[in-house]
């Protein structure tokens, strides 16, 4: 995905909102469209056609794109017991597979789970798009390093344990409630991406946790802490951990991330 | 005891209650509208009663739910059913007075796919992002009916004006039904060939469709060289794209085949759009049975748009035509 393009939707969607335009029901950037959803007895196409022509010329005219992006810190108990039972489950009901972690790590071309992983929570996911499945978020790495392009189930799981994380092309994605699925699961959050337990600070405004735009930094976490963590949840006591207020700017991250494919040295990878 | 309730005898097929137009604004984080398959029908419904158009009522699919009225309420039964009040039939489209202790059977859909039925002052359910709709699937505002399971009422009346739809309020589609379409964002990832086909083959409702997505079966389409001449990040298949939002009515198609996306679709995926439905033809696929057949028709935006204004005033007449019939019989 062209993250320079997945900045303009998200900047063109919010613009829009930002104008008020009346009929306009909300917004969608999903990489790099945006969809709008409009009634059409309020304005006619037309006129939003035009209304969105003249946003979008005035974004795509400032040089760099820059938009308001959260840091949001995710517990990760990674190769965990739920999910590996999960895929178990597809192993043994529809078709005979080996363990996700095990193919992941060697689509990656790295020597084993436990290198994937340590990659996997290195770096900060942009998450390009929301939505599918209630609050599901379309994440890509941020460090040009540690991208991925991993095949998908075929056939997809009949099911996937809620909070699953899992990759699949070139993204990760979590599981916000129990849905079918595609990706190859690498471990679980206790952490609820949808609720409507309004208990939980972050739910308050919105049943859902991520927003496009959002960077989300994964750490790895073991059984007990997850355990400890999903009992803070239930009891409506978690806090969760978000840095608000924070610019990401297109030009500042290509800088960076030509810097840090520079820096490169032989067998010194910091994961 | 709760009396103001109707309880679930059987609970049907995937009975759920839903208002309408449902759950808006949350398509952007991928929470579905929901609401009626048929907001016609629904629509008309409520309006029977003299309840607003959107107020929470009942949904069923081919086989009804049985209830058991724990107080005296008027209701209104649409759809292709044949239903009964203690074993004795009685007309759809108009209003009949349920009493306390009867067992209203809503009958199995012997025409369409989808019946509903309202009742007076609506139900009691509690609100969900602003909704009373459920989202089965997803388990947003409930879940589908349960035997055993309590339906409160808000505001039960009884013995309100009589009310009866004209007959032609409540049409049956043609076999293959006609359903409009719109020229969706891909519609030139196929090539003339491609567009003929989807737009003048007759397709079969697969009896995989659900709420979610009502899928087709027919012949393959043929693709324009845009569905081959792509970035890799596209996907390797010709109906692959970059992930992008879909639309409520969209048509999707995933490899070989198109699946139309309801109420209860999902908001995004990789797959193309080539047409859309307009959302007053939506009604109309709320009511394809599996193994019908059907076939889409092109119009402009600005039919789509005056088919819209189009159904409401149909809705609105034909509740108004039900009140005179009130006047009538008073």
């Amino acid at each position: 995905m062209d993250l320079a393009l997945n900045l303009r939707a998200i900047q063109l969607a919010s613009r829009i909102l930002d104008e008020r335009i009346a009929g306009v029901v909300e917004t969608l950037p999903m990489f790099i469209s945006v969809l709008i959803h409009f009634d059409s007895t309020v304005i006619a196409p037309a006129a939003l056609r035009e209304r969105v022509a003249g946003i979008w010329r005035e974004v795509r005219a400032e040089d760099d794109a820059v938009v308001p992006s959260r840091l949001v810190e995710m517990p990760a108990c990674y190769l965990d017991p739920w999910t590996r039972a999960c895929v178990e489950d597809y192993s043994r009901q529809i078709k005979p597979i080996g363990d996700d972690p095990s193919f992941v790590a060697e689509a990656a071309g790295l020597p084993g789970p436990e290198a994937f992983v340590r990659r996997h929570a290195f770096t900060q996911h942009w998450v390009g798009g929301v939505g599918f499945w209630p609050g599901l978020p379309d994440m890509m790495p941020l460090d040009p390093r540690c991208r991925h392009s991993i095949p998908k189930y075929d056939p997809p799981r009949l099911w996937t344990t809620t909070g699953a994380i899992g990759v699949g092309g070139g993204f990760t994605s979590i599981y916000p409630m129990n849905t079918p699925g595609g990706y190859h699961l690498i471990g679980r959050t206790p952490v609820p991406i949808f609720s409507l337990d309004d208990r939980l600070s972050a739910f308050r405004r919105r049943a859902t946790l991520f927003q496009p735009g959002d960077r989300v930094k994964f750490y790895a976490i073991d059984v007990d802490a997850f355990n400890e963590i999903e009992a803070a949840v239930a009891a409506g006591a978690y806090r969760f951990q978000i840095t608000e207020g924070e610019l990401f700017s297109l030009s500042r991250y290509r800088r960076w991330a030509a810097s840090v494919l520079e820096d490169e040295t032989d067998g010194a990878l910091p994961w | 005891m709760v009396t103001a309730s109707l309880l679930v005898l059987q609970p049907g097929l995937q009975s759920t209650i839903q208002d309408w137009p449902g759950r808006i604004g949350h398509w952007c984080v991928g929470i579905p509208p929901s609401g009626p398959m048929d907001e016609r029908a629904f629509r008309l419904a409520n309006g029977l009663l003299g309840n607003p158009q959107g107020m929470s009522a009942l949904e069923f699919q081919l086989l009804g739910p049985k209830l058991s009225a724990g107080c005296d309420i008027d209701i209104a039964v649409i759809g292709g059913s044949a239903p009964t009040l203690d074993a004795v039939p009685f007309q759809t489209g108009k209003v009949v007075t349920l009493r306390a202790g009867q067992v209203l059977d809503c009958g199995i859909v012997q025409r369409g796919a989808r019946g509903y039925l309202a009742v007076a002052g609506g139900f009691r359910k509690e609100l969900v992002l602003g909704s009373a709709a459920t989202f089965p699937r997803g388990g947003i505002g409930g879940r589908a009916l349960a035997a055993g399971e309590a339906l409160l009422l808000a505001s039960p009346t009884a013995g309100g004006p009589a009310a009866q739809l004209p007959p032609d309020a409540t049409p049956t589609l043609d076999d293959p039904a006609t359903i409009e379409v719109t020229a969706g964002p891909h519609l030139d990832w196929l090539s003339a060939e491609g567009i003929a086909t989807l737009v003048g083959a007759v397709w079969t409702v697969s009896s995989q469709s659900d709420r979610t997505g009502i899928r087709l079966s027919g012949p393959s389409i043929a693709f324009s060289k845009r569905a081959f001449d792509k970035a890799p990040e596209n996907g390797p298949d010709p109906t692959n794209v970059i992930n992008t939002g879909y639309a409520v009515g969209g048509v999707n198609l995933c490899g070989g085949t198109p699946i139309i996306l309801p109420v209860d679709g999902p908001s995004q995926g990789g797959f193309i759009t080539p047409v859309v439905v307009p959302s007053a033809a939506m009604w109309k696929v709320g009511q394809l049975r599996p193994n019908r057949t059907m076939m889409f028709r092109r119009v402009t935006l600005e039919e789509a748009i005056a088919m819209r204004q189009t159904l409401d005033a149909t809705i609105a007449s034909a509740i108004a035509a039900a009140r005179e019939q009130r006047e009538a019989v008073r």
